[in-house]
C-alpha cells in the first residue's frame, strides 16, 4: 500500500498548527500535530490508534509547557492570555531546527537499512519525530504516560510491514 | 516566594525545558501586550522603546499580524486606530513617526 508523503504538504500543514498554537516558528511539535490529523497515511492512522490522535497530543503539548514553566515557578494561568492564540502570530514561517532535523532524519530512515523505500513514506517522518530522546515532543509524550521506546517499535513494525 | 517553594528546576533537562517554554511565553505575553497596547492608543515609537527595541523591528514583528485583524476582533479597538497598519512590515519604516502622542 502506497504511503508516500508529500513533505511539503505536511511542512504547510505543520505551520498551520504553529500559527494555531501561537508559535512563530515551526517546530517537530507541529509537524507531529499535522500527521496526527491525517487519518489518509499510516502515520496518522498509527497514531489514532495508539491514542494519539489530535486532541490527545494537543493537550500532552500544553501540559509539556505547563509543568516546564512550573519548574521555574511559572504560573501560566497568572498571564491573563487569550485564550484564542492564532492571532498572536502572524503566519509561522520559520522552520525550527527541529523540523530540519526531524526531515533529514526521515529521508535518512527511508535511505537506510535493508530493502530501502524508494518515496518517503509518512511513518519514516513519524519514525524521525519519535527517535529524539529530548526536546519537547519527547517531554509532551512523557507528560501524559506514553511508552516512547515501545511507541518506537510499533513505529518500525508497522514500517516494516509496509515495505 | 511567599509559599517558601523550590524553584529550581529538578533536573538539567528540565532547566532547559523551561528555557524553551519561557522564550515562548515571552513570545505571546508580548503579542498580547502589543495588541493592549495599541487598543490603548500607544503609538508604534512608544511600544517600541517600552520594548527597548528598534520602531522598525516591533512594527516589522507585529504590523501584519495586527492589520489581520488581531486588533479587529477586539471590541473597542477601532477607535484607537491611528497606527500605520500596513499591509506589510516597511510601511512607514524610513520615516518619522507621525502619530506619536
Amino acid at each position: 500500500m502506497s504511503d508516500h508523503l508529500d513533505i511539503r504538504r505536511i511542512v504547510r500543514e505543520a505551520r498551520v498548527e504553529a500559527t494555531a498554537a501561537g508559535s512563530a516558528r515551526v517546530e517537530a511539535e507541529h509537524l507531529l500535530l499535522a500527521l496526527s490529523a491525517r487519518p489518509d497515511t499510516n502515520a496518522g492512522r498509527l497514531l489514532v490508534d495508539e491514542g494519539l490522535d489530535h486532541t490527545a497530543l494537543r493537550r500532552a503539548l500544553d501540559l509539556e509547557f505547563e509543568r516546564s514553566l512550573a519548574a521555574v515557578g511559572v504560573r501560566l494561568d497568572d498571564f491573563a492570555l487569550p485564550q484564542e492564540r492564532t492571532r498572536l502570530v502572524r503566519e509561522s514561517r520559520l522552520l525550527g531546527r527541529s523540523v530540519q532535523l526531524a526531515i533529514q532524519r526521515a529521508l535518512k530512515a527511508k535511505a537506510g537499512r535493508g530493502r530501502s523505500h524508494r518515496r518517503l513514506q509518512s511513518l519514516h517522518l513519524l519514525l524521525a519525530l519519535v527517535t529524539p530522546e529530548l526536546g519537547t515532543v519527547p517531554r509532551a509524550l512523557q507528560a501524559i504516560g506514553v511508552d516512547r521506546v515501545a511507541l518506537l517499535a510499533t513505529i518500525q513494525s508497522t514500517l516494516a510491514q509496509a515495505a | 516566594m511567599a509559599d517558601g517553594e523550590d524553584r529550581a528546576p529538578r533536573t538539567v533537562a528540565d532547566g532547559l525545558a523551561a528555557v524553551v517554554a519561557l522564550r515562548r511565553l515571552a513570545d505571546l505575553i508580548e503579542a498580547a501586550q502589543v495588541d493592549r497596547a495599541l487598543s490603548e492608543g500607544w503609538s508604534w515609537t512608544e511600544i517600541a522603546e517600552a520594548l527597548g527595541v528598534t520602531r522598525q523591528a516591533v512594527h516589522k514583528k507585529h504590523a501584519r499580524r495586527v492589520a489581520a485583524g488581531g486588533r479587529g476582533r477586539r471590541p473597542g479597538a477601532a477607535a484607537a486606530a491611528g497606527a500605520p497598519l500596513g499591509d506589510d512590515g516597511d510601511d512607514g519604516d524610513d520615516g518619522p513617526d507621525e502619530e506619536a502622542s
